[in-house]
């Protein structure tokens, strides 16, 4: 077993979305969700293990979140993000929302990036070198000055600590150290492509306007185009990509946008043609060329790209750019719209008012030591899958594969009836220990030292349990896919990743008991969302895929 | 500027085999300056500030020169050459084997080199990018002058110095 094989370069899209083994995936439910046709979960949708195309819903533990009204875990696709504030990263100053689109999503006081390293530039202070200075000879010409001592001829620049490139570099001083922003935006303005932009921005709005004032737009259309640009441009300050991926409102906007542009087209029949009044990016191409042979000069792809202006080619042209903003998000569940994680407003906050993590009501379930020496075709080894509770309460796990699932899902099973077929993964798995009891999560003082139960007394095939944990044995034996690789064509050099699926089915044994013998039925959401204590959550079922290692033929 | 100034070297540091030192340069606690091989020497100029944990070795033939004015910074090895003035190798960086450091350099933290860095090369970056800086040496020596005269005044307050 190679816990970390050199990636083979065959199969390379297969490779690509590879999950680095060893690994424990859980599938979020939202699958389900979208496959049946109700709200409500039924066990039958949970009956086929992860496909392959399914990597894309499965996620590590960390990831996922828990809404408590579905009782469900949600993974990153299934929940929506809202934007609670905008914050600069450097100075944590809050930029009101409204302000954040004039400001061009960046920070509009004293921070900038390095244009060379992305570092943070930092604000220098120097004296001019003034004549007697200069008659003293000996003395240095520039002398960075304390902060404190600023006087009226002071000079300030910014410099980079990582690679000591300093804005003198491209010709930039100011006079006061602070506002840089404000006093650099008179010199952004008069950049060629501002200008440019700016001339463009003006003879559309033109034809824009004379289009509202020649078309007698029908109200509905009003209505609309109204509401969308009441979103996209006022006080919400909305993206249009984020409009574009609300499913309904895409089709609905780019409908009657383009419905009005056409009607105001017929009404003007033609736009003038737009003159270029700034000579931009015209005789560059020559430039560049000579740029490119003397390559020392010319700028990288990544600073070229944090140029969004011009993508400067030379490294003269490099300016520090205004540190982007940062956005802290709320998150909701998207089937009940409860909000399952919501950080403080205030940007020196690190904490959350609500953060519901899946990690809180999901048992976590690990690979245990001793790992397998190794993996073989055909040769049998014992996993241990170590199941670690969170909840103050005991849970009862069933686990099952996925030719157990199919028929009648009893709880109780023997571990004959478990035997399967190789399915869709490359082994074959017998659960040993179908069914256990994992304790509730206490303090960690609350633990006794000896707590952990005496080998003797384990029941069949539990292989340690303590605390709030409890190992299980697992067989795996991997089984070579005899149609997919014949034993005759042995030329392709295939790493197969060794990994099963495997229901996992956690029954809360809450103070008061629900329907205990019963089959582990769907989740009645509805019923259990209802109930006061929150932590005696209701039963959940989820996939787990676990990946053991690579076999390399 | 303060060229008559004795060096200030703590009692905690390794200064082993044939050392020149020159004047008013600084060695912190627990920072070793070692010539490997009878023969050879490490010859040291002014002003020179070697901070906690830094290794100066010199294991080949001849003489390693060390300007001045330079920074060693806390953890760095130096096992080149040579290096010019008003030089900085900065936290956790090696400079190995053969290499020559020219004057004004910055070798940044964390960074590598094996090669010679030419004057006014600063070296920075988790890919250990090379560029040229335009910042002129003596904008930074003043800075320097008040780094010594700091740690000249507070070392003696808490470590033994070494009194030869």
């Amino acid at each position: 077993m190679s816990l970390s094989p050199a990636p083979s370069s065959t199969a390379a899209w297969a490779e690509a979305a590879r999950i680095p083994v060893p690994f424990v995936y859980y599938q979020c439910p939202c699958r389900n969700l979208r496959a049946s046709q109700g709200d409500v979960l039924s066990f039958d949708s949970l009956t086929q293990p992860p496909q392959g195309a399914d990597i894309l819903t499965l996620f590590p533990l960390p990831r996922l979140y828990f809404c408590q009204e579905c009782a469900r875990m949600c993974c990153p696709l299934c929940v929506a993000e809202e934007i609670a504030c905008y914050y600069c990263p450097n100075c944590l100053f809050e930029v009101p929302t409204a302000s954040v689109k004039a400001e061009r999503n960046r920070c509009g006081r004293n921070c900038f990036e390095c244009p060379v390293c992305e570092n943070t530039l930092s604000v220098v202070s120097m004296v001019e070198p003034t004549p007697l200075a200069g008659a003293g000879g000996a003395g240095p010409a520039a002398i960075p000055a304390s902060p404190g001592g600023s006087s009226s001829n002071n000079t300030h620049y910014l410099t980079c600590g990582a690679c000591r490139w300093d804005s003198l570099e491209v010709g930039l001083q100011f006079e006061r150290p602070t506002g840089l922003a404000s006093q650099l935006q008179p010199h952004e303005d008069a950049r060629k492509d501002a200008i440019e932009f700016e001339n463009l921005r003006q003879h559309f709005e033109k034809f824009l306007k004379s289009k509202d004032a020649n078309g007698p737009t029908p109200a509905s259309h009003v209505g609309a185009g109204g509401l969308l640009r009441g979103l996209s441009g006022g006080g919400l300050n909305l993206p249009p990509s984020l409009l574009a991926t609300i499913p309904g409102l895409a089709s609905f906007a780019s409908m009657s946008r383009r419905s009005s542009t056409l009607r105001a087209i017929r009404a003007e029949h033609k736009l003038e043609a737009y003159s270029s009044s700034v000579d931009l990016l015209k005789a560059d191409d020559a430039d560049r060329e000579s740029a490119v042979v003397l390559s020392t000069s010319v700028t990288s792809l990544q600073q070229r790209l944090h140029q969004p202006n011009d993508h400067a080619v030379h490294k003269t042209a490099l300016y520090p750019q205004r540190i982007q903003l940062r956005t802290k998000r709320s998150k909701r569940c998207r089937k009940c719209d409860h909000i399952v994680v919501k950080p403080e407003h205030k940007a020196q906050s690190t904490r959350f008012s609500i953060k519901m993590m899946a990690s809180n009501h999901v048992p976590s379930i690990t690979l245990a030591h001793p790992f397998p020496d190794k993996l073989e075709w055909d040769v049998p080894v014992r996993v241990i899958v170590r199941f670690t509770n969170p909840l103050d309460v005991p849970i009862q796990v069933a686990l099952a594969t996925a030719q157990s699932t199919i028929g009648t899902a009893t709880a109780d099973r023997t571990s004959q009836d478990l035997q399967n077929e190789p399915e869709e993964g490359n082994c074959q798995i017998t659960l040993l220990a179908p069914n256990f009891v994992v304790d509730a999560a206490r303090d960690i003082w609350d633990y006794d030292d000896d707590a952990a139960t005496p080998a003797a007394t384990l029941p069949v095939a539990v292989h340690q349990k303590a605390r709030n944990f409890c190992c299980v044995y697992v067989q795996v034996t991997p089984k070579r896919p005899g149609s997919r690789q014949p034993s005759s064509e042995p030329a392709r050099f295939v790493v197969e990743t060794i990994k099963f699926s495997m229901l996992v089915h956690v029954q809360p044994l809450g103070h008061e008991q629900t329907s205990s013998t019963e089959v582990p039925g769907p989740e009645e959401t509805a019923g259990t969302a209802a109930k006061p204590d929150k932590k005696a959550a209701g039963p959940l079922s989820c996939w787990v895929v676990i990946g053991l290692g690579d076999l390399i033929p | 500027m303060a060229a008559t100034l004795p060096s200030v070297i703590c009692d905690d540091s390794i200064i082993e085999g044939d050392i020149i030192v020159g004047s008013a340069n600084v060695v912190s606690p627990k920072c070793s300056i070692t010539v490997a091989k009878p023969g050879s020497r490490i010859v040291i100029g002014d002003g020179n500030v070697f901070e906690e944990n830094v290794k100066i070795v010199h294991s080949g033939d001849g003489e390693m020169k060390i300007g001045d004015n330079n920074i060693f910074q806390v953890g760095c090895v130096f096992e080149g050459l040579s290096i010019g003035s008003g030089s900085t190798i900065e936290a956790g960086a090696n400079v190995l084997g053969t290499a020559r450091i020219g004057s004004n350099c910055v070798l940044g933290a964390k960074c590598t080199t094996s090669t010679a860095l030419p004057d006014n090369t600063v070296v920075f970056g988790t890919a250990h990018i090379r560029r040229v800086q335009t910042r002129s040496n003596r904008l930074q020596a003043n800075l320097h002058a008040r780094h010594l005269e700091y740690l000249r005044e507070v070392l003696p307050k808490y470590h033994h110095m070494r009194s030869d």
